[in-house]
């Protein structure tokens, strides 16, 4: 895989990070749970700018970076805060999966940076009651 | 799909020859980048080069020493088994992927000034061996390999966020 089709990929998680995330917090009250809203809200600015940082480097590469589909899948009956952590936790997971194979296919500084957004996904599956694991991010260990 | 290394063999007799039989893993992977940013990093290795041998025998010497901490506290203080367990858990877990089954020394018993210091110093070495798995990814020839310590790097700050950080379940 290619730095650029890495990095391509990383975008179109990011920009299914960000709009999963947008839903996750108008299913949730903000008076009701304000410590879920306040984590989703923390999350979704952080994804958010993740996102909008990929677009600029791989504009800067001179490619054209991936667009944001129209919409995305979003799991039926998120109407618990149970529900709703569960997915966000998910979605953490599988971002972390995605910046591992992101470190993989690049190298200094930008490697540095995925290695970074991978330990930021890792722990944010812990704000949303997901449990620590040996190896987060390389799904083939998931079960050491 | 982007190449992911695969479970490491544990049939290795020494850690140099382990570590090769590793590396030897991770390189073939490697060898499928076709591009990335630097020629240095593109170009797959040899097994033979081993190229990020010295790197992974460093960490793993640093992991033997974290485990040998945390098996100490775990002997000096059975009753910290609940907090320490998962460190020691998590380190042999790590030295397993990277291909060293050296048989872990025994533990002994170690004077610290109590407990609570213990977990401190262990705490304390975890928080500074977190970086250095940081760094070591960065610099690692092998983008598989580098990929599996970024992992490391994330289960070690995951174990290092306090216990009740959670988000508070509200009933809704």
């Amino acid at each position: 895989m290619t730095t650029i089709r890495a990095l391509q990929t990383t975008l179109a998680a990011e920009h299914a990070a960000v709009y999963v995330y947008g839903v996750l917090g108008a299913q949730t009250s903000r008076s009701a749970a304000p410590d879920l809203y306040a984590a989703l809200t923390a999350a979704y600015t952080a994804h958010r700018g993740r996102r909008d940082l990929l677009t600029r480097t791989i504009a800067d590469l001179g490619a054209d970076p991936v667009a944001a589909e129209p919409a995305y899948t979003v799991p039926a009956h998120l109407d618990t805060s149970d529900r709703v952590m569960r997915e966000a936790a998910t979605l953490e997971d599988d971002c972390a999966s995605t910046y591992a194979n992101l470190v993989a296919n690049t190298s200094g500084v930008r490697r540095r940076w995925a290695i970074m957004a991978l330990n930021d996904a890792a722990v944010r599956v812990l704000a949303f009651r997901g449990a620590p694991e040996m190896l987060p991010g390389a799904d083939e260990y998931t079960d050491r | 799909m982007p190449a992911r290394p695969h479970p490491l063999p544990s049939t290795a007799t020494t850690r140099r020859t382990a570590f090769g039989v590793a590396l030897a893993g991770l390189a073939a992977l490697s060898a499928c980048d076709a591009s990335r940013d630097e020629p240095s990093a593109a170009s797959g290795v040899s097994a033979s080069a081993d190229p990020d041998a010295d790197l992974v025998s460093g960490l793993s010497d640093q992991m033997t020493a974290l485990l040998g901490l945390a098996a100490s506290i775990e002997a000096t203080y059975p009753r910290l088994g609940p907090s320490v367990r998962p460190w020691r858990e998590l380190h042999e877990a790590h030295l397993k992927v990277l291909g060293d089954d050296t048989a872990p020394a025994p533990a002994h018993r170690r004077r610290f000034a109590g407990p609570d210091a213990a977990l401190r110093e262990l705490r304390q070495r975890e928080q500074r061996f977190q970086p250095r798995l940081v760094d070591a990814s960065v610099s690692a020839q092998s983008g598989p390999l580098a990929r599996v310590l970024a992992c490391m790097s994330a289960g070690v700050a995951q174990r290092l966020v306090p216990q009740g950080n959670a988000t508070r379940l509200e009933a809704g």
